[in-house]
């Protein structure tokens, strides 16, 4: 039996859908995406890529859907993007910064 | 807003008169006045003893917003905030004040002092509050106009955003404010002048000419800097640069260079009345800041030792008018 390439948690991330919660609100300032946690007063800054996948992974109905998406924007490997996106999702979910739900 | 019973009449307050507006408020002092139009931001002050105001706050269930203290623990100033009546300000002899929640009334209770040193607490520190409670959003900045358009500086305290404000206007800019500004996204970011106050330091003022010296206007006091009620501009005029001034002193030369990216966190972190964090105070900062991120310029100015404020307001100039 052949293993799954992809770690179950990546597996799991990749096909819930990425919300931001409404206490968050984030802005793109030009060098960098700053997001506020409007709760702690917290900020958070994203490099200009990180801020699209931000806004990529609020417009598409999994994250799966974002990240191929972005590879196609990016001309990038999907299964590179997807990692990037999945790495992103888990330090936002981690941060309180998205939330990550069954689609 | 904060309803007044009938005292007795205190002429205090009457020395704002002729001061309409500051950080981007209409003021209305005293009860008798009419309130401006409706559409413009208005904050009315009315003046109490200072036993019924704290009689009002005792009601209040306030959490310490703020608490200065000199060195050896006297109280210098102290802001408390109650969720339903807003905040209490007060320093020792520079008077106490309760901002309405919504920044749309000040009570004051003010001490026997000559109206430019009670000043500096309604100036410094309430009327920048109750702008930032009203939607506004005050940064720690000094800011001149010239040509119609904004130069603001930020910088630490000490550095000399003052002093340079100063000498440009000496030099023959409009003073938009001393210490705090209040900026406002519209079509265009907009600052909206201060009141009329500054206060300099002796040795900047032998720098300039007595021409420039008159362009401060009058002289109205002297604490450990000399104290000044200068004409500022009517309204609010758009932005046009930041310069974020910092003491380089082993640097060569003055510098004055345009960032290559915005500063990001020196945005973020220019803000005054930071100790208000209200969901809607933050987001109104952070959509500030990236509208000043795309639309303002910003400078970065290294002084070194031996540059003056002079100096720097020279540069600036320059740099406004190439």
């Amino acid at each position: 039996m052949t293993p799954p390439t992809t770690p179950p948690e990546d597996s799991a991330i990749l096909e819930a859908r990425a919300t931001v919660p409404p206490h968050v609100v984030y802005r793109d300032l030009v060098s960098e995406v700053v997001v506020l946690n409007l709760q702690t007063g917290r900020y958070h800054g994203l490099n200009p890529t990180g801020g699209r996948f931000l806004s990529a992974l609020e417009r598409a109905e999994t994250v799966r859907d974002a990240a191929t998406a972005l590879a196609a924007e990016f001309s990038s490997p999907l299964e590179e993007v997807e990692r990037d996106v999945v790495e992103l999702c888990a330090d936002l979910h981690s941060r309180g910064l998205i939330e990550l739900t069954p689609a | 807003m904060i309803a007044a019973p009938a005292s007795r009449p205190r002429p205090a307050l009457g020395a704002l008169a002729g001061v309409e507006r500051a950080f981007g408020l209409e003021l209305a002092i005293g009860r008798g006045t009419p309130t401006p139009p409706p559409g413009r931001r208005t904050v009315r002050l009315v003046e109490l003893e200072a036993a019924e105001l704290e009689r009002r706050w005792r009601a209040a269930e306030p959490e310490v917003a703020v608490d200065f203290r000199f060195p050896d623990g006297r109280p210098m100033m102290r802001v408390d905030r109650d969720e339903r009546l807003g905040y209490r300000v007060f320093a020792p002899r520079f008077g106490r004040y309760l901002v309405a929640a919504d920044g749309g009334s000040v009570v004051c209770a003010l001490p026997e002092l000559a109206p430019w040193r009670w000043q500096r607490l309604l100036y410094a520190q309430v009327l920048p509050l109750a702008a930032a409670l009203q939607g506004l959003d005050p940064l720690h900045a000094s800011a001149v106009a010239l040509d119609g358009r904004v130069a603001a500086f930020v910088a630490a305290s000490g550095t000399g955003k003052t002093s340079v404000a100063a000498h440009l206007v000496a030099l023959g800019a409009d003073l938009v404010t001393d210490d705090v500004l209040a900026v406002e996204a519209r079509e265009r970011v907009v600052a909206h002048p201060g009141p009329p106050a500054l206060a300099l330091a002796g040795r900047e003022l032998r720098a300039m000419g007595a021409a420039g010296r008159a362009r401060l206007g009058p002289r109205v006091g002297r604490a450990e800097k000399t104290h000044f009620a200068p004409p500022v501009v009517g309204g609010p005029l758009p932005l046009a640069g930041i310069y974020f001034l910092r003491r380089e002193p082993a640097a060569p030369e003055l510098r004055l260079d345009p960032f290559e990216s915005p500063p990001t966190r020196l945005l973020l972190g220019g803000s005054f009345v930071s100790h208000v964090r209200s969901p809607e105070r933050l987001l109104v900062h952070l959509e500030t800041c990236a509208r000043l991120a795309r639309a303002v310029p910003t400078f970065d100015v290294a002084v070194p030792s031996g540059a003056s404020a002079r100096d720097v307001a020279a540069a600036v100039l320059g740099q406004l008018r190439a």
